[in-house]
């Protein structure tokens, strides 16, 4: 199926009357954006695959039960429910007991440390890496507006739709998120502006 | 047209979510503005830096939605 033409509210219209393959065109448009959002936004590499997987499964019964009417804002409407999941699953993750090694440190974030350090090895030379860290760092909500208006793409009115706010406050919390960077960037005396 | 350019304006533009009016004017002025000329460099090396360090899910979570969309009931309106 030649895909690139075929709109996405075409292609959830083909997977309802059956065709599979439509779905997996779906996917595969929409995986990295998607899976990179909430990786950017919980900082774990194991939990943004399983908040990934839950995102999707929640999508097919949504769209199998009738419930997508989004037409082409596929993407919006995905990313409100990875969202919602991601928000639930760093909600919960704070109110599980800490796992204690033989040193006294939490087991969960030497698994996470371990993950990063793997990670590292690849990435060592990326020249953004800093201020992918700082980024990181941020408050989530500030946060979650740079990374749904930075990486997702998502117009300032689609996140307000998301986050249930409004389009000021989105631009707001992005502007705090500009200013904590360059605070950032200021104490540790490296370049952005 | 003489007018303050904000931040929030700059933002807008980096994201083409100001006017044509605004954006024509901060194309017009973006050379003898070297702070403006920052404040987008740093946006575009946000953009960098979310880009980066990116992988996409694994085949095997990939592998289980597919299979999920495959053996779920078709729908029937």
């Amino acid at each position: 199926m030649a895909n690139t033409c075929i709109t996405d509210g075409v292609l959830i219209k083909r997977y309802v009357e059956g065709n599979t393959a439509a779905f997996e065109i779906l996917v595969n448009r929409h995986k990295d954006r998607i899976y990179g959002s909430v990786l950017n936004i919980v900082n774990d590499s194991y939990l943004a695959e399983d908040i990934f997987q839950e995102t999707f499964i929640k999508i097919i019964h949504n769209i199998k039960r009738g419930k997508y009417n989004h037409e082409d804002k596929f993407l919006p409407w995905a990313l409100r429910i990875a969202r919602n999941m991601a928000i639930d699953s760093l909600r919960r993750k704070k109110r599980m007991p800490m796992v204690v090694t033989s040193d006294g440190s939490d087991l969960f974030e030497n698994l996470f440390i371990a993950d990063k350090s793997q990670e590292d090895i690849r990435i060592e030379n990326e020249e953004h890496n800093e201020l992918h860290n700082w980024i990181r760092m941020l408050p989530e909500e500030q946060k979650e507006v740079l990374v749904l208006r930075s990486y997702a793409q998502l117009s300032f009115k689609e996140i307000a739709a998301i986050t249930d706010t409004n389009i000021n406050t989105c631009i707001g919390r992005m502007h705090y998120a500009l200013t904590n960077l360059r605070k950032f960037s200021e104490k540790n005396s490296v370049k952005v502006k | 047209m003489d007018r303050i350019i904000t931040e929030n304006d700059l933002l807008l533009f980096h994201y083409k979510e100001v006017t044509p009016e605004i954006h024509k004017y901060i194309r017009a002025n973006l050379h003898f503005n070297p702070q403006w000329h920052d404040f987008l460099k740093m946006l575009s090396e946000v953009d960098n830096a979310l880009e980066v360090n990116q992988k996409g899910p694994s085949k095997t979570t990939l592998s289980i939605i597919l299979e999920e969309s495959m053996h779920q009931e078709n729908p029937t309106f």
